[in-house]
């Protein structure tokens, strides 16, 4: 009765060779995806240094690169989280990390820090490249013949410049005339935040 | 606060909710640090029901002996007293409604698993009556001989 | 600037604090103490009666729908032979799916090995298990919570949570745990916690001819177990790892990993 049963390979065993005694549940799980992950993360962290040397220390010979370091670090971020996700058995649950971190593990502490990472260069790449963008919203909205790909950049860029281009030259600090409605809103909540223990202790 | 900075500002809070309502949406509302705190209980509470229901296969001898009180009665006086019904015949299942017959193993496999001569001096082993499977009655079964429910020759 | 000063030193302050104070929060002693006073379910194995008989494997493999053709499984039997000169030669084929049935002992790269039998000095079983450890090394890596220890002590896996990263089967100390070839998962012995709760024994310790396995309730004192291991000289797997495990062994040597 169990003498011709078929095989069923389970994961890790095509790839482990046991030797001597080995506890029968023992494969090596963790192979060729875990050593492309830190490789990954170390170009993206290096793109990061690279352009930091120029934004934070000045090093003017970087110059040239440092904003496209950005940009180079930020496109490998998704693809240092591939290896990740091709390791795992059930790859479409990777998100579990982020929505129920056990901190107690390094690897969902790695998670967070991860997107932390993942904002703080969007942030950056995002004030590096205002003065372009903006630059860009003036040139593509005065040129007559815009090319395909060009009537595609411009909203792009509008909504990336978050309508800082309407009013390039005037002061920022807007009078109550020139505020748009949901401005003067933001100016009121936490003003009136403020003023609420004054409404409460007022009995 | 100057406009060119709540602009960004919003855009920040704005994904930031947007991950809050999805995770809110997506992770099951019973999910916790249960009884034993964050770093050894924190799950999901409804699995525990779900394995508590996880179907059981096996039934124990007391539910043969329901039917099968005579087959019982005969391994109970004999040395074989000691092993479950299920061990040789397969789980129970739903027997009698399914599956209707339980499978009897007759293979050589079954009896050398413990039948099978080993030197184990420190072990319970060494007390058990046992062959050379390569020498003896090779390629039989050993039910030809031998009466499973009770294997002592004298008594056949 | 003094009040700047002030106000930024205690932010500091605060905030490294707060870190290491939360650190409290994750390891509560009152928490695991107080989970669950009257139930906590403990294991002891008698190597002495264990014969290797493997019915333990197969019973196991059944009830818990493990596929009988992968290799990996929930419990095995390891053979241990210690020869005169010291040297330990173990093996465990298949688990002790199929019982051992051979001297020849399976040395897996190596090949199968005979020990003459006057070189032997001792030779036993020794069957493995989930130890269900008091403080279990594989629910505290699990990134997701996805694997949890409940109140009455046993450790169960959330299928539908596992995100499959293999950290917990490699933090396990004892080797317990491994993916589920069908379901894609991690699993491990769950004490048979379906069969437990209900009164029942679980699958291993039932199917056992010979009572090497048994299972019961630590915190009550007239349980067999429990009494077992007050009175008598048992042993643990491992104890420099610290997990605290709940599978009590009779007759422990050294040589058993």
């Amino acid at each position: 009765m169990v003498e011709q049963v078929a095989q069923m390979i389970v994961h890790g065993e095509a790839w482990t060779i046991k030797d001597l005694f080995v506890l029968p549940n023992e494969y090596v799980y963790w192979s060729i995806q875990i050593v492309m992950y830190p490789y990954m993360t170390g170009l993206v962290a290096g793109a990061f240094v690279l352009s930091s040397l120029y934004h934070v220390f000045n090093v003017e010979k970087l110059k040239e690169i440092a904003r496209y370091a950005l940009v180079f670090s930020f496109a490998l971020l998704p693809v240092a989280m591939m290896p990740l996700m091709l390791h795992l058995s059930q790859p479409f649950r990777g998100i579990h990390v982020l929505m129920t971190p056990h901190f107690t593990s390094a690897i969902s502490a790695f998670g967070i820090v991860f997107m932390t990472y993942a904002c703080i260069v969007a942030a950056e790449i995002w004030f590096v490249y205002r003065k372009f963008i903006v630059e860009s919203v003036h040139r593509l909205n005065n040129k007559q013949d815009r090319s395909g790909l060009e009537s595609l950049l411009l909203p792009i860029y509008k909504v990336i410049s978050l309508e800082r281009w309407t009013s390039p030259k005037k002061p920022s600090i807007p009078t109550t005339r020139q505020s748009s409605s949901w401005q003067r809103l933001a100016f009121r909540l936490p003003a009136s935040c403020m003023a609420m223990p004054d409404l409460f202790s007022a009995q | 606060m100057k406009n060119h900075v709540w602009r960004p500002l919003f855009v920040v809070i704005a994904v930031v909710i947007a991950i809050l309502l999805f995770r809110a949406l997506y992770v099951p509302s019973d999910f916790g640090s249960q009884e034993r705190g964050y770093t050894f209980g924190y799950h999901r509470l409804s699995n525990e029901q779900e394995w508590k229901d996880y179907p059981a296969k096996y039934k124990g001898s007391d539910y043969c002996n329901e039917c099968h009180d005579d087959k019982v009665e005969e391994v109970e006086s004999a040395h074989h007293a000691m092993i479950p019904c299920e061990n040789c015949h397969g789980a129970a299942f739903d027997h009698p409604d399914e599956p209707e017959k339980l499978k009897i193993d007759r293979s050589r496999e079954l009896c050398i698993r413990c039948h099978a001569r080993l030197t184990m001096p420190s072990s319970d082993r060494n007390d058990i009556p046992g062959i050379d499977p390569a020498k003896h009655n090779q390629g039989e079964e050993c039910s030809e001989c031998h009466n499973p429910h009770n294997p002592s020759l004298e008594d056949m | 600037m003094k009040r700047r000063d002030f106000l930024k030193n205690t932010a500091v302050f605060v905030a490294g604090a707060s870190v290491s104070i939360s650190a409290l929060d994750f390891i509560d002693p009152k928490e695991l103490l107080a989970a669950n006073p009257e139930l906590r379910w403990g294991f002891l194995v008698d190597t002495h009666k264990c014969v290797g008989c493997g019915f333990c494997v197969k019973a196991c493999k059944t009830e818990n729908d493990i596929p009988f053709e992968a290799n990996v499984t929930r419990t095995w039997v390891e053979r241990y032979v210690i020869k005169k000169d010291g040297d330990v030669v173990m093996d465990s084929p298949k688990g002790a799916r199929d019982g051992f049935t051979t001297k020849l002992i399976d040395q897996n790269a190596s090949g199968m090995t005979l020990v003459p039998e006057d070189e032997i000095a001792q030779a036993f079983f020794v069957p493995k298990l989930c130890n269900q450890c008091t403080t279990p090394a594989c629910v505290q890596v699990c990134p997701v919570g996805a694997t949890y220890q409940t109140a009455d002590g046993v450790v169960l896996v959330d299928r539908t949570w596992c995100i499959g990263c293999g950290y917990c089967i490699m933090g396990c100390p004892y080797g317990v745990r491994f993916f589920h070839p069908v379901e894609h998962v991690a699993d491990k012995c769950t004490f048979c916690y379906h069969r437990i709760i209900k009164g029942d024994n679980s699958a291993c310790a039932q199917a056992c001819p010979f009572n090497a396995r048994q299972i019961g309730n630590l915190k009550d004192p007239n349980d067999p177990v429990a009494k077992a291991v007050m009175t008598q000289r048992v042993g643990v797997l491992r104890d420099e790892y610290g997990t605290k495990p709940n599978v009590y062994y009779i007759g422990l040597n050294k040589e058993v990993r």
